[in-house]
């Protein structure tokens, strides 16, 4: 052995110096080193388990479990008969579980689901990756063909799809600015839907169930359950069916005025409710132009209730209120118009510049005199104007409960001028909100209650139970009821016998007021030639139900006027909802039937219509081309019929789209009968009850009668015609 | 010759072994099995359709390892010397052949099949240097104060090991190894200045291959830092330290850890100490330290009973390998140290480190034959010289 030998050889060689020490105490001395580290070990230990472990435990808690997140159904909306506005529907969503993607499949599974679910390849291939993830959701709200596409992949367990919901408008475009709609995460973006989000959402709920590391759930693992809270569930006020009507006037009001826009809301003035709200040109909820913001911010605005606009001469039902609830006037007050008058050394002009002579208070009304109305104003003052303008609720949002309200412009007292003031008193130098507007004009003619206009009736868990249902007393008495009563009398004359002879309805006493209002551009001077031209009505006129608006936005016609822009849609709207709600006709005023005067000059047709007592509005003497209301119509004596002549031709599309029918008789028919019948012919069967049963003895349209395509029809129905 | 001398006079002496000895390392092993089998199930379910896998194959290799140590125990030690050239040169061997003819494992070649059963030549390694590095200094103790006679030498020895070792590549058991050298210099009683001239040189080395391999680097800095990357290479300390934590005072119960599910990695072999940890919590974790450090005390015990240097040195040296892998597995474990790869001697799952345990327990066990009985009528000092 090799050691050994050279131990003898160097066996001198060996320094001899002190003894290092012993074995033993070396030997103690490293079980003593052992002895201490095993000490900071156990230490250590102590530290990592006892000390800081529980902390370490909770941390660890979110990888032990997998939490599967179970959406709350969103609420549904209907309006106030329980119809559909908006619902949810079965869509699905394309889910990821990295961590049990095999690494390989990793690409194949991104490039295939990039091409087939039209997203960027980086993108999905960085998701497939990201295994610090239990579940990433890809795509949300795809069809079922897609679903299907994407199972047919068979990308193994790693990739799979479940079940999402996607918002659904059975009513389309219905009520669209009021609604709105939501993202693909079904979050409320406009209207309704955003403005009630946390109310429709609801609380989601999980499943959190005990996991391995591959996702896998354990045999034995605890598995908790968390209900999600679905969301309440909300009646609106609006029904469907007035809302259609209002629709409906509001397009053709549009095209037949060439107009870039018309808005209108039917409130019941008895409660605030609001029956019906449009701002046209209007969107389909289903299909939103997601792509063009601008488009879809100008679309979902609900202009009833953020865009302030002057009012003009409809606010002179205001003036008029105040004015003799303040008893500044009476009946038996009398104005003198000259044309204009001086206000402070400034004159101020009525806008019949010839002046309309000695007028009694109805007759100035009807007159729709300027003069009067800064007489009125400048006699209250400014102080008992102003009150009279805030209990009304001009100047503050109405808190109707719609998205983005707007709260009007008006000037403060302290720097209102004598002439504002007398502007004020024929709806200038004023901005109101159309909402706030009919909510002051139905506390006007109601008796003198103002109440808060509201759009959502109630709201509904999934039993059923009312979490929420609306206040309907009013907030505060405006005016005493007898003044009310005089202002609806002097209103219905307006309809009868002044500027607002194109609302009436055969059958029914109306008031009501035109405006026409000039339009201000951004620097706040006045933009010629565009106007908003309104008409505010209300029927019954001896007991109020109905107030309905419209604003016809910028009209390109010859005349324009709220007579005879605005006001026959109002007619029509305030019509089909007398016959809607089966509200017997009380008057018998004589009816004629519109003559055909197109291929007439101006003149003999002005003659032609005199002869069965009609007037006729035209802008010049040249042949007339066509006329609204058509030949054939049955109108109330009195009715302004509109002339077109050659010079201002109407929209080709909108002479196209009216047709009429004839309304046959349909006494003895039975309800599915009718309705056939009715359907055949393009109309609309309306009854008083929901579940008609028996034979038709009466119908709201005498047979005969030649009524446009998609006219309403009311029909009463009995069980036994003999008696 | 002396130690023929030696081994005659003890002879005489021969006893029962070391009775504490042997039923503390039987409980550790029972215990090993049991947490091994808690431990390693749900994997082995998962991986290969048999919750028992890992525990079956631990049985056979618990059989022979038991079969080595009886053995072993009744092997004269003093044999060992003599094999010592040929175990070392074998040791060289295989460790030359694991580099050709090795398993390939996550880059690293330290598995070779022989006859169809795979081992871990690097187990062998330590035991092997411990048996050389006693047989060349069992002459006498002052050559250990020359730095030629008794330094170069074990130097000699090691670095032919260490050289193939380092091309596996296992750097930490490199470490490990020198480590182990230089206690066994300390126990043959070398100087103090050699040994800190070497620890110099040693570091610097150290330094150097850090800096040269980039790895080494990454792995140093992240276990520096953290939360830098805790998915990356962080990864089995952070979630080692989750199933302690988890663990507490008491445990969760065994059965109970909630880490096996796949979320710790080697969770049946370097790291079942957590799950120990996280089953029977810091009681058990001290219990078990307890125990390693009981067998310590008795391995240290033998060594200073014994009259022999040589197995003074080799009961010394052994025991002190025990320790050195249970300090390093736990320090890995409890973030102590960076990550090695080291098993927990007689619990982890691995056939090589059972059997070699049992059968160095088995060397340990056959000098405590030869040891005086009673310690106080010894003349230690005496047989050094």
């Amino acid at each position: 052995m090799a050691v050994k030998r050279r131990k003898h050889k160097l066996k001198l060689a060996v320094p001899t110096t002190k003894p290092a020490r012993p074995f033993k105490a070396r030997l103690l001395h490293t079980l003593a080193a052992f002895g201490i580290l095993f000490l900071v070990l156990t230490v250590l230990l102590f530290v990592i388990q006892v000390i800081m472990g529980p902390d370490i435990a909770r941390s660890a808690l979110s990888q032990w479990t997998r939490t599967t997140v179970i959406s709350a159904s969103r609420g549904e909306i209907t309006d106030s008969t329980g119809k559909l506005l908006a619902t949810n529907g079965l869509a699905y969503k394309v889910v990821l579980w990295p961590k049990r993607m095999a690494a390989s499949d990793r690409e194949r599974a991104a490039t295939e689901l990039s091409e087939l679910l039209g997203l960027n390849y980086e993108t999905v291939l960085k998701r497939c990756k990201s295994t610090q993830y239990q579940e990433i959701v890809l795509k949300r709200q795809i069809d079922s063909a897609t679903r299907d596409a994407v199972e047919a992949l068979k990308l193994g367990s790693g990739v799979g799809t479940a079940v999402d919901s996607k918002r659904y408008y059975p009513m389309g475009s219905l009520l669209s600015q009021v609604i709105g709609f939501t993202n693909v995460d079904n979050d409320g973006q406009a209207g309704i839907e955003l403005y009630y989000n946390d109310y429709l959402s609801g609380t989601d709920g999980k499943r959190i169930t005990e996991t391995d590391n591959s996702g896998n759930p354990l045999a034995y693992g605890v598995d908790e359950y968390i209900a999600p809270v679905d969301g309440l569930n909300m009646t609106l006020t609006c029904n469907s069916v007035i809302q259609r009507f209002l629709e409906s006037s509001l397009q053709e009001a549009v095209a037949a005025n060439n107009a870039k826009g018309a808005e209108g809301i039917v409130m019941d003035c008895t409660t605030g409710a609001i029956l019906a709200i449009s701002s046209m040109p209007d969107y389909d909820l289903n299909a939103p132009p997601r792509d063009d913001m601008e488009l879809l911010n100008r679309l979902s605005r609900n202009r009833i209730v953020t865009d302030a606009y002057e009012p003009g001469s409809t606010f002179k039902i205001i003036t008029l209120a105040a004015a003799l609830d303040s008893r500044t006037v009476t009946n038996a007050s009398a104005f003198s118009c000259t044309g204009g008058l001086s206000v402070n050394g400034e004159t101020v002009h009525c806008w019949k510049h010839s002046g309309h002579g000695p007028q009694s208070l109805t007759e100035a009304v009807e007159n729709s005199c300027n003069c009067a109305f800064m007489r009125m104003a400048l006699s209250m003052g400014k102080d008992k104007f102003y009150d009279y303008i805030y209990s009304f609720g001009f100047g503050a949002s109405t808190e109707s409960g719609m998205l983005g309200e707007a709260a009007g412009i008006v000037t403060h007292q302290k720097y209102v001028t004598d002439n504002d003031l007398a502007r004020i008193g024929f709806g200038q130098s004023i901005a109101v909100t159309p909402i706030q507007l009919v909510t002051a004009v139905s506390a006007a003619i109601n008796g003198g209650y103002l109440y808060k206009p509201y759009i959502v009736q109630r709201m509904t868990d999934k039993d059923g139970n009312i979490v929420f249902q609306a206040n309907t007393s009013p907030l505060r008495q405006v005016i005493s009821g007898e003044t009310s009563a005089m202002v609806r009398k002097i209103l219905q004359s307006v309809v009868d016998n002044g500027t607002g002879r194109n609302a009436r309805i055969e059958g029914y006493a109306v008031g009501g007021k035109t405006g026409t209002a000039q339009k201000y551009d951004e620097y706040g001077r006045v933009d010629q030639g565009k106007y908003i031209c309104s008409f505010i009505g209300f029927a019954p006129a001896e007991n109020p139900k109905y107030v309905c608006l419209i604003l016809v936005d910028e009209p390109q016609v010859a005349s324009i006027f709220g007579s005879t822009v605005a006001a026959p849609y109002v007619k029509e709207v305030l019509e089909n909802i007398l016959h809607y709600s089966g509200i017997a006709p009380t008057l018998h005023q004589p009816t004629v039937e519109v003559p055909d005067v197109t291929g007439l000059s101006a003149e003999e047709a002005k003659a032609k219509l005199a002869e069965v007592g009609l007037y006729a509005v035209c802008q010049s003497s040249d042949q007339v081309i066509a006329q609204i209301p058509a030949a054939g119509e049955t109108v109330v004596k009195g009715y302004q019929v509109l002339l077109y002549t050659g010079l201002d031709e109407p929209e080709e599309q909108y002479t196209e789209t009216k047709k009429y029918v004839t309304v046959p008789n349909l006494r003895g028919y039975t309800p599915l009968k009718a309705y056939d019948l009715l359907k055949s012919l393009g109309l609309i069967m309306t009854t008083d009850t929901t579940d008609p049963a028996g034979y038709v003895y009466a119908q709201s349209i005498p047979a005969g009668t030649k009524v446009e395509v998609g006219t309403a029809v009311g029909l009463w129905f009995r069980m036994n015609l003999d008696d | 010759m002396e130690s023929v001398q030696t081994a005659n006079r003890t002879a005489a002496n021969r006893h029962h072994f070391d009775f504490p000895l042997f039923a503390v390392i039987l409980i550790i092993c029972v215990f090993g099995l049991v947490m091994l089998f808690s431990a390693s199930y749900y994997y082995a379910q998962v991986k290969y359709g048999s919750g028992t896998y890992f525990l079956k194959r631990q049985l056979v290799f618990f059989g022979a390892g038991l079969a080595m140590m009886l053995g072993l125990s009744f092997f004269k030690f003093s044999l060992w010397k003599k094999l010592a050239p040929y175990g070392y040169a074998a040791v060289l061997i295989i460790l030359a052949a694991t580099l050709i003819w090795g398993v390939e494992l996550n880059g690293a070649k330290r598995w070779i099949n022989i006859a169809g059963f795979q081992f871990q030549p690097s187990e062998f390694s330590k035991f092997a240097l411990v048996i050389v590095l006693s047989a060349l200094m069992c002459s006498k103790r002052v050559y250990m104060q020359s730095f030629i006679l008794g330094i170069v030498p074990c130097l000699v020895a090691l670095l032919p090991m260490a050289v193939l070792i380092i091309f596996q590549p296992n750097f930490s058991l490199v470490i490990i190894l020198c480590l182990i050298t230089y206690i066994m210099m300390y126990l043959g009683g070398s100087r103090l200045s050699h040994r800190f001239f070497l620890v110099v040189v040693g570091v610097l080395a150290g330094l150097l291959v850090i800096i040269l391999e980039g790895y080494r680097l990454a792995r140093l800095t992240s276990y520096l830092n953290p939360t830098a990357d805790p998915t990356g290479s962080n990864y089995q300390t952070l979630q080692s330290c989750i199933a302690l934590g988890n663990g507490g005072f008491f445990g969760q119960g065994l059965n109970y850890s909630k880490q096996k599910l796949l979320f710790l990695p080697e969770r049946e072999n370097d790291y079942i100490f957590a799950i120990i940890g996280e089953e029977l919590g810091f009681v058990g974790c001290f219990l078990l330290l307890a125990a390693y450090f009981f067998a310590i005390y008795r391995g240290i015990l033998i060594a200073m009973r014994c009259h022999d240097r040589f197995g003074r040195l080799l009961a010394g040296g052994i025991t002190s390998v025990l320790a050195v892998q249970v300090l390093i597995n736990v320090g890995v474990v409890t973030r102590a140290i960076p990550s090695t790869g080291q098993t927990l001697p007689f619990v982890s799952y691995g056939g090589t480190s059972l059997m070699v345990f049992m059968a160095a327990m088995g060397i340990l066990l056959n000098i405590s034959r030869y040891t005086e009985v009673d310690p106080e009528d010894a003349e230690p000092e005496r047989a050094d010289e």
